[in-house]
This record gives structure tokens, sequence and C-alpha cells, in this order.
């Protein structure tokens, strides 16, 4: 039996650790020249043997595909700087970064970042105004397309060179085309700083936190319950009933407060409370018969405790507005319903007012009108009683 | 109506040439008054501004302005060489909107009350005098030649349930007791009620029926109201106005004949929207009404339509008809 030596040589090449990487967070489409990777353990290119190579780098994503590395340089023994692209397509993961060769490799994890386009918050949406969060790279600006959709339109904003971060966006009142809205989306044509170009990223769609019935430019004219101690001028004979007991009293009232009252459909008087012109109550066919000679629907009141309207709601001054069609939706299904609360907008997409339905009014037919009640009791004309405003109107559901 | 001052011209080429002869003519000889048809009044959805604007029509004969100088508003009528006249206004107005020249002694006034109710104002130039006003809930619309005014019946603005359209028609050249056929023409003794129904101004021409001239206009039964369903929109040579109304989810096309003769009658013929022209087919009978109608025009004898059909929650489509006067049928046969 023969005996051989073969000579070997135990060779303990260096194993490799990493500390820190910097930066860690990598935005997806941006390349990054100077990646800093520290550690232990490195083998540099003069102290490399065919044994012990230099340290290799090689960087996966989290769904096996691999992020691009180049220009490797191997500083020192603690020290990597090496460039890395991750692409563009590449989502928000986490990507594992491996050094060393086998079976002394070391890993750590970075995070590629998608560059995102999110609305955040609808929340203020009857003002026009939505919050979006764009995610990027400092220095990247970049138009932002925001589309939102309505039952009949669609209404597409662009709003320019928005940078990261979060930001509270204006539609323009002046443009939206007044329309029932529900869902938003949108593009993000980001520019990096770093010269890499531009990428679209997509605002995924969302829905509204409420449906936005938007109405655009509405006149608000306005209409009171005329208070007869606010009358001048002579009075005329009238009838006032009282509907529970079809009985009636007769005397006299301010002629101009009766014509108000006629044709607002409520007053204050002085004697007799509340009153609504006969025509528009029950108690003509109530008291059928029980009506005086010379009694009409011009001469005749009846007394009510309060102001409704065809809500059946009592009317608020300041508060409740009439609209067409009928909000109860007793003669068509209106746009418009009782209790809606209107949020009354500058152009600005300040709110102005708030109104909440609560009537019909049959002369808004002209569209784009609504009759707001209001607490002066002014029973003079001559504009006493002006406008409240034009206002972008909107409410939502 | 338009705002502004040479609306009356047939064409925005005429009403140019002539303002260019009238600045021409100013400058050439500056005491000479440019005798040009001046108008001034309020586009058709005007505000209430609380401040009246400046009103007037201006011809070769005669100057009707609106002074709102003072809380006693009038009309001052200037006409040729006479002395200056005033009208004076009830002080219910809340803001005159237009004044129109009906004839040589007749013009018409249109104002805002309140709640948005306007009222008519029939003026007689000489001597200047209201000789007659009414209230409307809608409209009112007069004809091109100023001579006809079609309007709603008026009904409270506020504070009933199913109001109804009740269209009428004043004649301005007629008198007081021509167009207030339903009602005794003098106003009531002034210590006693009033006995006439002051609504009930001009004659009634849709929807009419017979022994039904003065029914009720508020609180009518479910699915029995008439509602406006468009504008008022008249012919070119102001004989016949066209309207849309809708009851009961039936879109109907009205059109109303001025009378051919003294004393005569208007006459309405109707045209309801049924089977395949029925835009309102497919919807519910609720979902009827006046946004379903985009214009009506005419087109010499024929009305062409632009409807709209509304599906629930979809777009809109929009249909088109051309409907021959001689396919509408005389109201009440």
């Amino acid at each position: 039996m023969t005996e051989t030596t073969v000579p070997v040589q135990i060779v303990n090449c260096d194993v490799p650790k990493i500390t820190e990487i910097k930066p860690s967070t990598w935005f997806a489409g941006k390349t990054y020249g100077n990646v800093v990777i520290k550690g232990t353990g490195f083998t540099t290119s003069d102290k490399a043997t065919a044994a012990c190579p230099v340290t290799a780098i090689n960087i996966t994503a989290a769904d096996n595909s691999v992020v691009p590395v180049s220009t490797v340089n191997v500083d020192s023994k603690t020290k990597i700087t090496v460039t890395i692209a991750p692409p563009a397509s590449d989502p928000t993961e986490t990507a594992t970064v491996t050094v060393g060769t086998a079976p002394n490799t070391a890993t750590a994890t970075a995070q590629i970042e998608a560059l995102s386009a999110t609305v955040t918050d609808t929340g203020k949406i009857e003002d026009g105004t939505v919050k979006v969060k764009l995610v990027a790279p400092g220095g990247t600006a970049g138009d932002l397309t925001l589309n939102l959709y309505g039952e009949n339109d669609t209404y597409t904003q662009d709003f320019t060179s928005l940078s990261p971060g979060s930001q509270k966006l204006d539609f323009d009142l002046t443009s939206v085309p007044p329309d029932t809205y529900s869902t938003a989306d949108g593009t993000w044509n980001a520019n990096l700083s770093d010269g890499s170009g531009a990428q679209s990223v997509n605002v995924p769609s969302v829905t509204l936190a409420k449906e936005w019935i938007y109405l655009g430019l509405t006149r608000f004219s306005q209409y009171n319950a005329p208070y007869e101690s606010q009358c001048s001028g002579g009075s005329q004979p009238m009838y006032v009933f009282d509907r529970s007991s079809c009985t009636y009293a007769s005397g006299q009232l301010n002629a101009k407060f009766i014509s108000k009252t006629q044709l607002n459909g409520t007053g204050m008087s002085i004697n007799y409370g509340l009153l609504k012109p006969i025509r528009i109550t029950n108690a003509g066919k109530l008291c059928k018969g029980k009506l005086p000679p010379g009694a009409s629907s011009l001469n005749t009141f009846v007394q009510v405790s309060t102001v409704t309207g065809s809500c059946n709601t009592a009317i608020a001054a300041n508060h409740s507005v009439a609209t067409f069609p009928n909000p109860n939706g007793k003669e068509e299904t209106p746009l418009l319903l009782c209790k809606d609360s209107l949020n009354l907008d500058q152009a600005d997409n300040t709110t102005a007012y708030t109104r909440v339905v609560a009537d019909k009014c049959p002369a808004c037919i002209d569209g784009n009108h609504i009759d707001s009640f209001t607490d002066n009791q002014a029973c003079d004309a001559h504009g006493a009683i002006g406008d409240l405003g034009n206002f972008y109107t909107s409410t939502t559901r | 109506m338009t705002q502004g001052i040479f609306n009356r011209c047939e064409n925005r080429l005429q009403a140019f040439s002539l303002w260019m002869a009238c600045v021409a003519l100013m400058l050439l000889t500056p005491s000479v008054l440019c005798c040009a048809q001046q108008v001034k009044e309020l586009p058709t959805n005007h505000g209430i501004t609380g401040k009246q604007p400046d009103i007037y029509w201006h011809d070769a004969d005669i100057s009707l302005d609106l002074d709102a100088s003072t809380k006693d508003w009038s009309v001052v009528v200037q006409q040729g060489t006479n002395p200056v006249e005033r009208a004076p206004l009830p002080d219910l107005l809340e803001q005159v909107y237009a004044i129109h020249r009906a004839a040589p002694n007749r013009a018409v006034l249109l104002a805002d009350l309140s709640a948005g109710a306007k009222f008519i104002g029939i003026i007689g130039t000489s001597p200047a005098k209201l000789l007659d006003s009414f209230w409307s809930s809608a409209g009112p619309s007069l004809s091109p030649d100023n001579r006809y005014v079609l309007f709603v019946r008026f009904y409270p603005m506020h504070g009933a349930d199913n109001y109804e359209d009740q269209y009428r028609l004043y004649d301005v050249l007629g008198t007081r007791a021509s167009n207030w056929p339903e009602r005794p023409a003098q106003d009531g003794p002034p210590t006693e009620p009033i006995n006439y129904d002051s609504t009930l101004a001009g004659v009634p021409v849709y929807p009419l029926k017979a022994g039904e001239l003065g029914r009720e206009n508020t609180n009518i039964e479910d699915g029995q109201v008439h509602q406006r369903a468009s504008e008022f929109i008249w012919s070119a040579d102001s004989s016949k106005v066209v309207f849309a109304d809708v009851q009961g989810g039936v879109i109907s096309l009205v059109v109303v004949s001025m009378p051919t003769a003294a004393g005569g009658k208007p006459q309405t013929v109707v045209y309801p929207l049924a089977g395949t022209e029925n835009v309102c087919l497919g919807t519910s009978e609720a979902e009827c009404n006046i946004f379903n109608v985009r214009s009506l025009a005419w087109d010499g004898e024929s009305i062409r339509a632009a409807l709209m059909i509304r599906p629930n929650h979809a777009k809109a489509i929009e249909k088109d008809l051309t409907i021959p006067l001689s396919k509408f049928v005389l109201v009440g046969k």
C-alpha cells in the first residue's frame, strides 16, 4: 500500500457583512449613480484572488426580477459604491441586495418605490376640492390631469407643475359642467430631476366620498314673509279664516301687506298672526259654503302657525330655499330633493352660504335659479329684497 | 330679450348702419337728436340688484323712460312737442326690466314683483296713464309687434302644492273690459272687499275646457297638473305662438293663433307627443317636464321641436321633430 500526499492550501476568504445601504429607498425609473453599501469583509480588486474574487453585487426584487446594477466599485473592505437603476415599471416592493460569492455572501434589504399619485380625500368635493398625494423623488415636477366622471359628461382639468407631497386641488367651478359626479381618476406626468425622462403615473380611480351634484352658476333670488308692521299706506277690507272651525273674522289689513302676502304666500299681520292666502290652503274646500259673500281668493286669508313649504317642514329664514322641480318628488323626480344641503360657493372654491331645500319655486323654471327665504321683514318693494347673489352651487348625497 | 340698444333692428348689420348714421348726423349737427329706435332693457334671466337700472324705449315719435329716482316710480312720456307727462307706477314693483311701445298711444311695461312673480302694466301714452295691470307667475312673453302678452295666470309663489300653469292672452290694444271677460270690469267699492279675481286678466287659451275658464290653479289633483315645458315662441309676424305643456307624463305642443278680426277670439290647437314621438316613454310619468324640450322654432307652417329623451342615469338623447300645423287638433274637439 502506497501513501500519496497532496498539498492543500486552505484559503479563508473574507466573509462580507452589510451594515448600511444609502440611500436604501429607490424610486422606480430613477438611476441612482452613487449608492453606498457599507459593511465589512468586502474584497477589493487589489486583494482579489481566483479563490476570493472581488465582491460581487446582485439585487433581486420581490417578484424575482433582477434590478440592474452597474459601475460597481469596491472602494475598500468597508465600502462599495454602485449604480442602481430600478425600471420604471417596477411596483413598490422590497429588493434583496446580495454581496459576495457563495458560500461567503451577505444580504440586506432595500425598498423600491413606484412613483404614485393618489386622490386621498374627497370630503370637500362640495367646494370642488380634492386632496392628492404625489410620491416621487425630490425635484420631480409634472402636470397632473384629473378626470371627474359624471352621469352625462367627463370633466378633465390639468394642474400644472405639481411636486411631490400632499396637494389641495381646486376644480375650476366656472368650467365644470353641471352633472352628477361619482368617480375620479387621472394621470401624473412626472418629470424626474435626474433627466431620466417623464413617467406617466396612473392616478387610480376613486369613488367620491359623496355623490357630487353640481348645478353650476345659480342665481339666488330672495323672498320673505312680509311684516304688516313694516308696510306703509292705507288698509282694505279682508277676511281671516280659522280653518279648524271654519269661522272667520272680518277686518282690515294694510293693502300693501295684502298684495305682498298674495305674492309671497305668507305674511305676518299685526292682529292675526301669520297668514296665508286662502287659495293656497285647503280651507276653501274644508269650509265650502261657509265663506261670506264678497270673500274672494284675493281678500281672504287663513291663520297658520308656521311657514311651511312643499317639503312639509317649517321654512327657516336664511336657511331654507325653494327649487324647481318640486323637491318633494310629487310632480317629477327632481335633481334636488327635500332636505338637500346646498353649498353656495364663490369662484375661488370657498363657501359663501349654505342652504337647505324645503319648498317648491315655480318661478325657478326659468333655469339656474333658486329662491332663498330671508329674515328681511320688508314690506316695501323697489329692490328692498335684492338677490342673495349668483353662486356655484352643489349638493352631495 | 337682449340687453342694450338697437335690439329692435332687423339684424346687426342694420343696427350698425343705423348707429353709424346717427353718429355721423350728431357730429355734423349736434343739435339734431338722433331718432333711431333705442331700447334699454334687461336680459331674460336678470337678477334683482337692489338698484334699478336705466330702462327706456326711444323711437322716432316717442320717448318712454322709467324714472326711479324717487320712491314714486313713473314712466316719463315725451311725445313730439307735447309737454312731458308721467304715468305713475304702483309701489309693489321690485325692478322694471322692459318698456315696449305697442301702438301710437299704448305701451307695455314689464317688471319683477317679489318671489319671482311678474307685473305687466298697460300704459296709455296720451294722456300718460297706467290703464291696466296684472300679475303673472311666469313669462310674460310679448309678441314681436308688442300687441299681445302670453302669460301664466298668477298664483302665490310659495306655500302651495300642485301649481297649475294656466296660459292666458292679453291684447294690449284692447280695452280693460275686453281683456277681462270673466269678471266685472269695475273694481269693488272702496269700503267693501274686492269681489273679483284679479288673476283672471286676459282670455284663457290653454288648458281650457268648457265651463272651466276660471278653475283653480293651485292644489290641483295629482296627475292633472299642467306645467309649462318650454319658452313661448312667437312667429315672426306675431300671428301665432307655440309652447310645450306637460300633463300626466305627456308633452303637448300648443299653438295659439291670434284673433284675425276685431272682437274675435284666439284659437288654440294642440299636438300631443304620442307613440314613437313620446320622448317621455320609458321614463316614469313624473320625469317628463321642461327638461325634455330643448327648443321650439317656427318653420313656415310647421313647428321644429328639439326634444330630449332622458333615460334614468344615462346620457340624454336628442330627438328632432318637424310637425306641420295641419296635424294639430283644435282644443276641445
